[in-house]
């Protein structure tokens, strides 16, 4: 299984789940193992249909259930559904929040306005009102139902690639019932049912086999282990999952045939109960949702304080209650930045986008950013850090290894081809192997092509086809006339090969096998293409070579050759198989081939770099530890220098008692030991080795470390690779499209960075709330006319800050992400209060001020003076008086004033979008200054430009006066604000100048977000 | 900074007249007594009371002791003071203003049912209306109402045009247009929607949106 779950504690419901396990498992074994004789006499005739179909009934059909997503299927009432799939990001509270702004704010004015008026006009220009109430509630709906569909659609998406992965074609199954062969759907095996598996096929259900033909399964999808185990009738272990006599459900079939009884179908399977388990594992909110609910807090907590402090202030000012409770909620909802649930799904989604460009599908839009936040990924090691397949890595002959090219685009060294031991080396290879290429395969290159036959076999094929040319021709030119398979008990493989005609023997006879066994059997050994006789020095010099590469963590074949003497087996000798009638032995050695699953080439490169990121790699397989642990030292996750107990052990020459645990920073741990593990030893180990292995571990163990891993640290994500099952993909929140385990490390940097980038999205969004809610807070305190409507708020949150605070999401890291540690959950948030000072208290108040300033330009342009403005509140939104004074003794109507007002509101938008330019270059960077940052995201110029543009569009196209009530400013109140907006950027970068100087200085504490 | 660039800009204005006055191109028109809807019972003195106490605090500053110190112009052409540093204001009495003036009659008419509603511009800078500006009013419905206007024909003399700010001529009074409205016997008791407008100029009376630009509507309800 390339299973990669990344992962830290929480829950605890499927603790219970993995004890309860063991027993159950028992079950199928116990009941297979009653009396093997009499089920051979009872199952050849297999069930009956109508047991079948009673079975089935029962049990239902055999498939797994699709664990229960944490998003609702597309089978749900679409309402419920499509309102859990607009947040997927978002708190619930928060759009409701957004909604409400509008009836709260336009009840309230249309209130105050009712009020106040008396004027025949009124109910005309109410109805006027209640219209743009109408078209605002319209346009904001429309908001909401667009970011929905937005992430809704990203997630459809997701899943038809999910889709896309199961079998289109459904699974078939041979079983016999009624004593006839069938084949029907996998999903109707029941439980009793006798099946017939041949070499290709999946198995259908978890069996218990009674007969079996050389039969082999691949169990890598849920132990790990790459190589095909055999299958017979034997029960060989108490361990369902080490026994020979248990095929799995969704395992292979390499090769053979075997008929089994099913034991247990769909999700009673091991391979359902470990689905089970993982999804289990799935739970809580992702950090991403986590830090949203954090920001929707802090956000909350400013708007009910300003709310509050406004109500107490209004009272105190003599408002009437009902006013000061309108004041209220106006404050409380105009703090509600409306365009951010937009911002931050499309932020999610873009790099979602990114991501899945990168092999790293993301299925939901809020594991995005889990990777980010990862300390400590546990990766199984087949497929993810290897290649999972094996090759050929060295050699030994002539007295030296040599190293053989295991990279997956063969650019890696050549070794001398010359030499004639190598010759013989490569004959015995290819000819002593029973793998074959599949047929069609001639236009891929050699590693690329489909073997027929177990996985060192192939791997000796493909070397020997890769270094010498065609293995085919070489077998037709010597002729097999006699084999003997591998077996356990001889442990060797032997066949006879006949010579051509200008040999001057007849017949060569070809072994590998275990090197010792094979040594054993050799008197000679060839040399420069020179048979020498056997001395202890080159004894003992094979010794050292096997030795060597075994540590290696490799698997070691011995080869050996011999011509057989014409005299003793002349041409047409009758070679018997079964009774040896020829010598096997005082044969000659030529050398040894060593084979591994080596690792990807992108993955050492990868491991380094987690580490640089403080991840802890932590490598979980089923394999022997002497090959786990040379895969772990040759991919870094055991890196230079770094000792295990074992190690130290034996460098000191000091029994493994005696070595100090503290001094090992690496530790290999079996399977069997951890069994023997308690939590706190388990937690020990965790904490106190930075570089751990496990080895030979069972599924149910890689779900005890996950489960280690989970009390350490706060949340949990889960990863996996195209190559898991179905439902583990289902129930996993990122695939890996290419399984490999570089592509993690893309999502650990592509998490860190949008959550660098949300930070500034969101700085840059809520500055711009200061400059929107100081008007009204002017309004009530001074009674000056409204200098920003709740039209233009809009028009910024929705319309000129969307493109800008998408754009951050664009933004290049600033400095190397992979090189610092994880983010801490408990401290690193994602909107802190130094966010908030920086946003509302610093940036923000400059903006207030660069907003009013036009305001007070553009109405005393027009004739009132900053002086006659205070207090003129109650007058100037009297639409009965229409003679109002201003300072230069004009009289204005009341149409005419609210022209200006207008204006004024448009004057204020602008100013907006002219300082929040200055703010999304200060935003770029948190750090940095723009100067070292540059300006290479064009998106974000782009951004620039768009936003301005929309501001001008909005100002001066005609029309705009009646629909949104904008109206052109004259071309010297663009300029009002560029004093500010220059302010805001001399400021910012001064802060960051002295935060750089002044590393954990004040500056730094109180204000780096 | 705030302080600099608002005193940086404030220095940058004139002090007689805004920098821009786009907004306020066409005057708006208003009545005294301010008041939208004029309903009174002619024979309870009370329920006219306001409307007449009203009109009068407007017409003080039309007294004659305020006017006389003011220049008597010419009439029929604009007063330009253009080049002038001290500028003159023109006189305008509340005597011109007949029955409606409150001197004869200190109930304006409201104690005998007949009303006088008066009608003013508002005063904006350098507004130089063309032609022969007059306020005509009507009932809003078939039968024509019977009205006086004072100055004659409800004429706005170009004599107080143009006007050239508080700053410059703080005694300035614009020229106001006094209706009176002989209310026969059938019109009492039941509501009257009257439209004054400025005609006569190119002065703006029509616009969509802006009811109270060169016209003014509202409603007078007498009781016997």
């Amino acid at each position: 299984m390339s299973c990669t779950g990344f992962l830290y504690g929480r829950s605890d419901s499927y603790r219970v789940a993995t004890t309860q396990d063991k027993d159950e498992k028992e079950s199928p074994k116990k009941k297979g193992g009653k009396d093997l004789d009499d089920l051979k006499k009872e199952v050849p005739l297999g069930l009956t249909n109508a047991k079948a179909a009673e079975y089935l009934a029962r049990d239902g059909p055999n498939a797994l259930r699709p664990p229960t997503p944490h998003h609702p299927g597309m089978d749900q009432i679409l309402p419920t559904a499509l309102w859990r799939l607009l947040h997927p990001a978002v708190d619930r509270s928060y759009p409701l929040l957004s909604g409400l702004r509008h009836p709260g704010c336009h009840g309230g004015r249309a209130c105050r306005r009712q009020c106040e008026n008396s004027h025949v006009h009124t109910r005309i220009s109410s109805q006027l009102h209640i219209k743009r109430k109408l078209y605002l509630g319209i346009v904001l709906s429309a908001v909401v139902i667009i970011t929905g569909c937005f992430s809704y659609f990203q997630e459809a998406k997701s899943s038809k690639i999910m889709e896309s992965f199961k079998n289109m074609v459904p699974q078939q199954a041979l079983v016999i019932r009624e004593g006839e062969k069938l084949q029907i759907n996998a999903e109707e095996v029941v439980g009793g049912d006798l099946v017939e598996v041949k070499g290709g096929d999946r198995i259908p259900a978890d069996l218990r086999v009674i007969s079996a033909h050389g039969c082999k399964v691949d169990n890598s999808s849920l132990t790990g282990e790459s190589e095909p185990q055999t299958r017979s009738p034997d029960c060989t272990h108490d361990n369902p999952l080490e026994t020979r006599n248990i095929a799995f459900f969704s395992t292979n079939c390499v090769e053979g045939t075997a008929r089994g009884i099913v034991v247990c179908t769909g999700d009673r399977t091991v391979m359902g109960r470990i689905a089970t388990l993982t999804s289990g594992l799935e739970t809580g909110k992702t950090p991403i949702a986590k830090e949203i609910e954090h920001f929707i807090q802090i956000i909350t907590g400013v708007a009910v304080f300003l709310g509050v402090s406004f109500f107490i202030l209004s009272i105190a000012l003599g408002y009437s209650w009902l006013e000061a409770v309108i004041f209220l909620i106006g404050i409380i909802v105009a703090n509600v930045p409306e365009g951010l649930l937009a911002t931050v799904t499309v932020c999610l989604t873009l790099t979602a986008k990114r991501m899945a460009r990168k092999n790293c599908l993301v299925k939901n839009l809020e594991a995005v950013e889990t990777l980010g936040s990862t300390s400590t990924i546990c990766s199984d090691k087949t497929g993810t850090l290897t290649q999972n397949r094996m090759t050929v890595a060295h050699m030994w002959f002539d007295n030296q290894i040599h190293e053989a090219d295991t990279t997956e685009d063969q650019s890696g060294a050549s070794f001398d081809k010359s030499s004639g031991t190598w010759l013989s080396l490569a004959r015995v290879a290819a000819l002593c192997n029973r793998a074959v290429f599949k047929a069609g395969q001639d236009v891929l290159p050699i590693q690329k092509r489909d073997v027929a036959g177990d996985a060192s076999e192939s791997a000796l094929l493909k070397c020997i086809e890769l270094s010498c040319g065609s293995v085919k021709a070489m077998r037709e030119k010597f002729k097999k006339v006699a084999e003997i398979p591998f077996n356990s008990t001889n442990k060797y493989q032997l066949s006879v090969h006949e010579m051509d005609d200008s040999s001057e023997n007849h017949y060569l006879l070809v072994m590998k096998g275990a090197p010792e066994r094979i040594l054993d059997r050799c008197s000679t050994i060839l040399q420069q293409g020179k048979e020498q006789p056997m001395d202890e020095e080159l004894k003992e010099a094979f010794q050292n070579a096997y030795l060597e590469l075994g540590g290696l963590g490799e698997r070691v074949l011995g080869f050996c050759h011999l011509l057989l003497p014409n005299d003793k087996y002349p041409k047409g000798f009758a070679f018997d198989t079964d009774d040896v009638n020829f010598m096997t032995d005082n044969l000659c050695f030529v050398g040894l081939m060593s084979m591994i699953d080596p690792p990807r080439a992108a993955v050492p490169d990868a491991v380094g770099k987690c580490r640089s990121a403080g991840i802890k790699v932590i490598m979980v397989t089923g394999d022997h530890p002497i090959t786990a642990k040379a895969i772990a030292k040759g991919v870094g996750i055991i890196s230079e220098g770094n000792e295990t107990v074992e190690d130290i052990a034996a460098r000191l020459n000091i029994p493994v008692s005696q070595v100090n645990p503290r001094d090992a920073k690496a530790c290999v741990i079996h399977g069997s030991d951890l069994k023997d593990l308690s939590q706190d030893q388990m937690d020990d180990v965790l904490r106190n080795h930075t570089e751990i292995v496990f080895a030979r571990t069972s599924p149910q163990q890689k779900l005890i470390i996950v489960e280690g891993c989970q009390r350490q640290k706060a949340d949990i994500g889960v990863a996996m690779g195209i190559s898991g099952s179905d439902v583990s993909k289902q129930a996993a929140d990122m695939i890996l499209l290419d399984d490999n385990f570089a592509s993690i490390v893309t999502g650990v940097e592509e998490g860190r960075l949008i959550f660098d980038n949300l930070k500034k999205s969101i700085a840059y969004t809520l500055t711009s709330n200061i400059p929107e809610i100081t008007p009204f807070l002017f309004f009530i305190l001074v009674n000056i006319p409204l200098p920003l409507g709740t039209i233009t708020i809009l028009c910024i949150d929705l319309g000129t800050d969307m493109v800008p605070a998408i754009s951050l999401a664009y933004e290049a890291a600033e400095s190397d992400i992979m090189k610092r540690q994880p983010r801490n959950p408990a401290r690193d948030k994602l909107v802190n209060e130094r966010l908030i000072s920086i946003a509302y208290g610093q940036i923000g108040m400059i903006q207030a001020l660069g907003g009013f300033f036009s305001y007070f330009v553009i109405l005393a342009e027009n004739g009132f003076l900053p002086s006659v403005l205070v207090g003129i509140r109650l007058n100037w939104d009297d639409r009965s008086n229409n003679d109002l004074e201003d300072s230069y003794g004009q009289q204005w109507t009341y149409e005419q004033r609210k022209i200006v007002e207008f204006t004024c509101h448009t004057a204020f938008f602008v100013s907006i979008v002219v300082v929040q330019w200055a703010d999304v270059i200060i935003c770029k960077t948190r750090r940095n200054s723009v100067f070292q940052q540059g300006m290479k995201n064009k998106i974000l110029i782009f951004g620039l430009f768009e936003e301005t543009a929309l501001a001008a569009f909005l100002s001066y196209c005609p029309g705009m006066d009646v629909a949104l009530r904008m109206y052109p400013l004259k071309p010297s109140w663009w300029f009002c604000a560029f004093p500010y907006s220059f302010l805001i950027f001399v400021y910012d970068e001064i802060r960051k100048l002295i935060l750089r100087r002044n590393p954990g200085g004040w500056v730094e504490r109180e204000t780096y977000y | 900074m705030f302080t600099l660039t608002m005193w940086v800009m404030l220095q940058t204005l004139d002090d007689y007249t805004p920098k821009y006055r786009d907004r306020v191109a066409d005057p708006g028109l208003v009545i005294r007594p301010k008041e939208m809807e004029i309903t009174f019972n002619r024979s309870i003195p009370q329920q006219y009371n306001t409307y007449v106490q009203h009109l009068e605090s407007f017409l003080k500053q039309y007294n004659e002791s305020a006017q006389d110190k003011n220049e008597q112009c010419p009439e029929g052409v604009y007063f330009e003071q253009d080049g002038v540093q001290e500028k003159k204001v023109c006189r305008f009495k509340r005597s011109l203003l007949r029955q409606c003036s409150g001197l004869a009659d200190s109930m304006f008419g409201y104690s005998e049912g007949q009303p006088c509603i008066l009608v003013k511009m508002n005063r904006v800078i350098g507004l130089r209306p063309r032609g022969d500006p007059h306020i005509i009013c009507g009932a809003k419905r078939e039968l024509p109402l019977q009205m006086q206007y004072f100055p004659s024909e409800g004429r706005l003399d170009k004599s107080y045009f143009p006007y050239y700010g508080k700053k410059a001529q703080p005694e300035y009074v614009q020229p106001v247009v006094a209706v009176k409205l002989l209310l026969a016997e059938e019109d009492y008791n039941s509501e009257l929607v009257i439209e004054c407008k400025v005609e006569g100029s190119d002065l703006r009376n029509n616009d969509d949106r802006d009811k109270f630009l060169g016209r003014v509507t509202f409603r007078v309800k007498v009781f016997k």
